[in-house]
């Protein structure tokens, strides 16, 4: 479904990523893991159509997408969940949803969508005649995803959805991810939690310093030596007697 | 009521339109400090048309209107890429340029022997198109209220639907409305051109309110003041700035002893407003309360029945 070739991005003469490729087809989840810095937002910028890339080519089902302005590229399925800046402070709860429904030519939630939204977000349920800036941080993370599904996209860019959200939340929305994916959603999905993220996806690309250093079959990455020791032995906790004293 | 009590309330009524074409720019995160200039070319335009064409007033509104939309949303388009402090520079210098315009403008036509039109400086006298038909001041006062209460109502419904939702995303974070499949560019511009019209009604009213009008009037003053209405009065709803307009216009100006001070009473009140309630008196999280305040109140009277 999307294909990336040859990805140069670059911010005022410092390369951020460096011909970076990779391809997502229907019905995946695809994930990007690497530390901060390393470019994984400068990616999903790209592909959303914030900021064209240097060099390098972007296809959506074959046709290039690379360029087009960013409402061009959600008017054909694509859809970004950012990282922090999530929603529309001054806008009600349900006119955040509105605006992802807005997408797929309507305006008022239908009651599909306001039983779905009370299967999948049953906090969101409640609270939708609320100003979203009363909301918790977890429940803006879970609105602003609610919001990007109700556009009904074809592929959703999440850029870090476990950000500042609790152990408990952020098991929450993988499985929510998970079960969208069941429902035949495409996902590309840039974290940093790595063992959760690579537990969820089908297929993973590490990132480091703008460049693919590995890539694989997210379970194999799991196993992979070269991983755990460079970047996974850090993240998630090596052995204790490797965890140097205080 | 005497004269003077129906003159502060028309000038409440006609401010207000400056006001509400304020609000709609801060709804999408841009404040302009030139609303004034689209208040003085809607009344040079409609008094050009009704004194020296000598048509029908609602024609000079339209055309004031029309023309005050049109500018707008080219110098919208021309400020689509500028930002913040950027814009509102823009905007300031955009508006003297108009009253530096219309200080030269010297266009003049005879209308019974008599030379009627805008003369530099001097500004442009004789729109009596009120006067000659004999309309009251009263009479008047209903025509501007008329005008603003459909403008009012547009606004109302235009908050309750998408087109306000965009609006208020946009001011909100319109990098992240872009990210949803606005078309920030198009409704920046829309916006721009909405206020336009509105500042231009307020104008054409104005024009054949006072008969007169010169270039000094539409200063950068008015400009301030129109943002100030919606910054005091609130954001939440476009009640918001008719409030703010009541409290300046209609209690400051009515309240004599601090006459000379107002200016001072004035800026004190956006000051204390800003550092404790940023975006004004009704701001969402206000409007939100009373609607479901409202919201209970009809839904116990229904119970009881």
């Amino acid at each position: 479904m999307l294909d990336v070739r040859g990805l140069h991005i670059s911010y005022g003469g410092v390369r951020a990523v460096q011909g970076v490729s990779l391809e997502v087809s229907t019905g995946e989840i695809v994930s990007i893991i690497g530390p901060n810095g390393a470019g994984k937002t400068s990616i999903l910028n790209a592909i959303a159509g914030i900021r064209p890339p240097d060099r390098g080519e972007i296809l959506l089902d074959g046709r290039a997408i690379g360029g087009l302005p960013a409402h061009a590229v959600v008017a054909r399925g694509v859809m970004q969940v950012p990282e922090g800046r999530l929603i529309f402070g001054t806008l009600s709860v349900e006119e955040n949803l509105r605006v992802g429904a807005h997408q797929r030519g309507g305006f008022i939630l239908r009651s599909r969508d306001r039983s779905g939204l009370r299967r999948l977000f049953p906090a969101l349920a409640d609270k939708l005649d609320r100003p979203a800036a009363s909301l918790s941080g977890g429940e803006a993370q879970m609105l602003a995803l609610a919001r990007g599904l109700e556009s009904e996209p074809r592929l959703l860019l999440l850029d870090e959805p476990s950000l500042g959200l609790s152990p408990k939340l952020t098991e929450e929305v993988f499985e929510l991810i998970r079960r969208l994916r069941d429902r035949g959603l495409t996902v590309l999905l840039v974290e940093q939690n790595v063992r959760q993220t690579l537990a969820l996806a089908d297929r993973g690309y590490v990132l480091e310093s703008g460049r693919i250093t590995l890539h694989g079959a997210a379970a194999e990455l799991l196993s992979d030596e070269r991983l755990v020791s460079s970047y996974l032995g850090v993240s998630v906790g090596a052995p204790s007697h490797r965890v140097p004293n205080r | 009521m005497d004269d003077y009590v129906i003159t502060v309330l028309s000038n409440i009524g006609m401010i207000s339109f400056i006001a509400l074409s304020a609000y709609l720019l801060l709804l999408t995160g841009e404040i302009s400090f030139g609303q004034q200039a689209y208040f003085g070319l809607g009344a040079y335009a409609a008094g050009a048309v009704t004194a020296m064409l000598l048509l029908p007033i609602w024609a000079g509104i339209l055309v004031g209107a029309c023309l005050a939309g049109l500018v707008a949303m080219v110098v919208g388009a021309l400020t689509l890429r500028l930002s913040g402090l950027y814009f509102s520079i823009s905007t300031l210098a955009f508006a003297e340029m108009v009253r530096l315009i219309l200080l030269i403008v010297h266009v003049q036509v005879e209308v019974e022997g008599e030379m009627v039109g805008p003369a530099g400086a001097e500004g442009f006298h004789g729109i009596r198109w009120m006067f000659e038909r004999d309309l009251s001041l009263v009479q008047f006062m209903l025509l501007i209220y008329g005008l603003l209460a459909l403008v009012l109502i547009v606004l109302l419904l235009m908050e309750r639907s998408r087109l306000g939702s965009v609006f208020r995303m946009l001011g909100s974070d319109d990098l992240l409305a872009e990210m949803q499949g606005v078309d920030t560019v198009r409704y920046r511009i829309l916006a721009a051109g909405v206020a336009g019209v509105i500042a231009g009604i307020g104008g054409a009213l104005y024009a054949h309110f006072t008969t007169y009008v010169e270039p000094q009037f539409f200063n950068v003053m008015l400009g301030v003041h129109a943002l100030a209405y919606g910054l005091i009065g609130g954001l939440g709803t476009a009640f918001g700035p008719l409030i703010g307009v009541a409290i300046d216009v209609g209690f400051l100006e009515a309240v004599r002893f601090i006459q000379g001070y107002r200016m001072i009473v004035f800026g004190g009140l956006v000051a204390v407003l800003l550092v404790f309630m940023p975006r004004g008196l009704l701001d969402e999280e206000r409007v939100h309360w009373l609607r479901t305040l409202f919201a209970r109140r009809s839904h116990a009277r229904s119970q009881r029945r």
